[in-house]
């Protein structure tokens, strides 16, 4: 008897679970403007009708965006955080009157880290909701496995992973309000080349992302005149890198860039600085608050990068005031900071699509996607967002700074201050 | 390169190679004992992370008794799962397949479980050791790269003991040998099945709580590793516990010198061309066990 209730109980528990797992894609979040947000909405201007190429056109009473993101299995919380802010800052959107007028609503799946599933969700965003507009993983590869048919339904889409590779195609309803990392390689090679290096070891993963971008960083590096001592990557899931440390360092570069993803990110950190690498490590983007907690934050010294905005431990830390108070309010629906830049990248996404609807005066795909062009001189979380160039991206320059006791230090303050003389008596280093 | 790097090399790869085979160990003890084939061990290895770091960092439990706890709270799991799933499908007369599926299953479970319990960003698992690296003979090694060769190769050699010179242990061999004849003897062979599910379990998460000061913790550590152990396990001898830490070992020695001497692009290309080689030259293992052969 007790061996079936047991039995009985542990069956149930695994079917619950795996309903759990796998019912991802069908549930759905929804974020739906308050009642008094609506009401207010509807005495404003009705959303003008768009024609077939640009979609259904946002006549209904909300403005609807459909958002594809990892919000489970592994690095799911950099997904996790995008939806938290694009929560925050739909809200803001909605209390200062929606898209001229219509309040935005937010309707939410889960990929599951998976680029078929996001293809599946998207099809769905188009076919069953309807949706007026839609935002893209922080995954790039699932950006790229289905951006494409909300380009080709028409609809006005933002993709948030950073990946060249998606923007390269002619998706002209497809955006980006987060950086390019290969439009931040010229700037990393800037890096190299005012520490004096002529010489570096390249790390990175499979990923689509973390490959092509450091093949633009190598290709950059020799026509720059430097030399690629050693190029060494690792497998998604692999935790071991020893091999590919060992190697790079008995090349004997000046300094070590790393192009990766996630977890890895801090794991080669560690691995680096364990067997004696003191130098400094040129990383592809910003290394995070909870990347610093993984590697430590005496390994994560020296960590030079170039990218629009860096991520802090709480408001406090922080000294921009736009930033601040974006921070300030993530800490106050969530309890604690962010500790990713996607959540950056969720608001400023938002804040663009608001800023075209303001433009276009009209919230349908085709109006909304011209406005987007002209947008120029508006404040984003990591500088001044200008889509003017015609290339569909935001981030037009990056900033860089370099890691140095937990803090973010703009590189050439560093130089000016004396934190690199400070550094080579530090580590012993002679560059 | 110079010999120290070869020596840090040789370190990581017995630290990683000792905790394929680990892995492999349990591997090897549940098919001693029940006959099948189970892929939880990976993500047991995951859980046993997490329940380690909540011990001790979260609970500040010191480091041996949270291994022990840790090591408890998998032995538990592991007889449940044999308990409650297993044994309840074999009951139902079902083929192999659908114990491996279940198994599956029950690892995709346990990995969703830990996300949903500790979510899914990296925690940091603080280091054991009050120093980052000890010098020995101009090697610079991670004091906890070493512990977890040394613990692996302890527990091995308990286990030795345990199977070879204890009552229980030679029932469980009994048991695994032929449970029939062992049943007329008066053996317990549900316990002792139980007991094999249970002991793997706590091998893998002992594992886990090995690993996490040196990879941190997350909710995937557990894949990749698992399927490394089960290499490791073939090529030692599918089912045999010696055959599973000496091939967990050439696992991680031939992986990691190859990644580092011929290319990392094919690490694992090599490690997992190493377990197509041995199975079908020789698919008894070095330690010429016949589970798979049969």
């Amino acid at each position: 008897m007790y061996k079936k209730i047991l039995a009985l109980v542990l069956s149930v528990l695994m079917v619950l679970s795996l309903a759990g797992c796998s019912g991802g894609n069908d549930a759905e979040e929804t974020t739906a403007a308050p009642a008094g947000e609506t009401a207010a909405a509807e005495g404003g201007e009705e959303a003008e009708g768009g024609n077939a190429e640009g979609g259904e056109a946002a006549s209904g009473d909300t403005f609807k965006i459909g958002a594809y993101l990892q919000l489970s299995g592994g690095n799911s919380a950099y997904g996790v955080e995008a939806r938290n802010a694009i929560e925050i800052a739909i809200e803001e959107v909605n209390a200062n009157g929606g898209f001229n007028g219509v309040p935005v609503e937010l309707v939410v799946y889960d990929t599951q880290g998976s680029a078929e599933e996001a293809v599946k969700i998207v099809t769905k965003l188009i076919e069953v909701d309807q949706v007026d507009a839609a935002i893209g993983s922080i995954n790039s590869s699932e950006v790229l496995a289905a951006a494409g048919y909300l380009n080709d339904a028409g609809v006005y889409n933002f993709g948030m992973g950073t990946s060249p590779t998606w923007m390269e195609e002619d998706w002209p309803y497809v955006f980006r309000a987060a950086m390019n990392n290969g439009n931040a390689v010229p700037a990393t090679v800037e890096l190299v080349q005012l520490f004096g290096y002529t010489s570096v070891g390249t790390f990175y993963g499979q990923d689509d992302n973390s490959l092509t971008t450091a093949e633009t960083f190598e290709a950059a590096c020799e026509e720059a005149g430097i030399t690629v001592t050693a190029s060494e990557s690792y497998d998604t899931g692999d935790s071991d890198f020893s091999a590919q440390v060992a190697s790079i360092l008995a090349s004997n570069p000046d300094c070590v860039y790393i192009s990766v993803m996630g977890e890895a990110g801090p794991l080669i950190v560690q691995q680096l600085r364990q067997y004696g690498y003191s130098g400094i490590i040129i990383d592809k983007e910003s290394f995070m608050e909870s990347q610093i907690d993984i590697a430590g934050e005496q390994n994560s010294n020296y960590i030079a990068f170039a990218n629009p905005y860096v991520t802090y431990a709480s408001s406090a830390d922080c000294d921009d005031e736009y930033m601040k108070s974006f921070l300030e309010k993530y800490e106050a629906a969530y309890g604690e900071c962010c500790k990713t830049d996607s959540a950056y990248r969720g608001w400023d996404t938002i804040m663009c699509m608001w800023e075209a609807s303001k433009i276009a005066g009209a919230n349908d795909s085709d109006s909304l996607k011209d406005a987007t062009h002209q947008i120029s001189g508006l404040q984003g979380l990591g500088g001044t967002i200008d889509f003017t160039a015609g290339d569909r991206e935001a981030y037009q320059t990056v900033n860089k700074f370099i890691l140095v006791d937990r803090k973010n230090i703009p590189v050439d303050q560093w130089m000016e201050e004396g934190g690199y003389d400070a550094y080579k008596e530090a580590t012993g280093n002679e560059k | 390169m110079n010999m120290s790097v070869y020596g840090m090399l040789l370190v990581s790869s017995l630290a990683i190679g000792s905790i394929y085979g680990l892995i492999a160990l349990g591997y090897a003890l549940i098919y001693k004992s029940s006959g099948l084939l189970s892929f939880t061990q990976g993500d047991i290895l995951t859980l046993g992370a997490y329940l380690g770091l909540t011990f001790y960092s979260i609970l500040g439990i010191p480091f041996a008794i949270s291994l022990l706890l840790t090591m408890a709270c998998a032995f538990v799991l592991g007889i449940l799962l044999e308990k409650g799933v297993i044994r309840q499908l074999l009951n139902k007369n079902v083929g192999a397949i659908y114990v491996v599926l279940a198994t599956i299953a029950i690892s995709y479970i346990i990995q969703n479980g830990s996300q949903l319990a500790w979510g899914t960003i990296q925690l940091n698992f603080p280091s054991v050791f009050p120093v980052q690296n000890v010098n020995i003979f101009g090697v610079n090694v991670r004091p906890e790269a070493l512990m977890c060769f040394i613990v692996s190769i302890a527990l091995m050699i308990i286990l030795h003991f345990f199977m070879t010179k204890t009552r229980f242990g030679t029932s469980m061999r009994a048991a695994s040998m032929d449970s029939m004849a062992a049943e007329s003897l008066g053996i317990d062979v549900s316990l002792t099945t139980g007991v094999s599910w249970g002991l793997s379990a706590g091998l893998a998460a002992i594992a886990g709580m090995l690993i996490g000061p040196i990879y941190g913790v997350y909710s995937t550590l557990g894949s990749t590793i698992g399927r490394k152990g089960f290499s490791g396990a073939v090529i030692g001898g599918y089912g045999n516990m010696y055959g599973a830490m000496i091939g967990g070992l050439i696992l991680g020695i031939v992986e990691t010198f190859s990644a580092s001497l011929i290319s990392s692009t094919y690490r694992n290309l090599i490690a997992y061309a190493l377990l197509l080689i041995f199975m079908f030259i020789k698919p008894t293992g070095i330690f010429n066990e016949r589970a798979i052969q049969d």
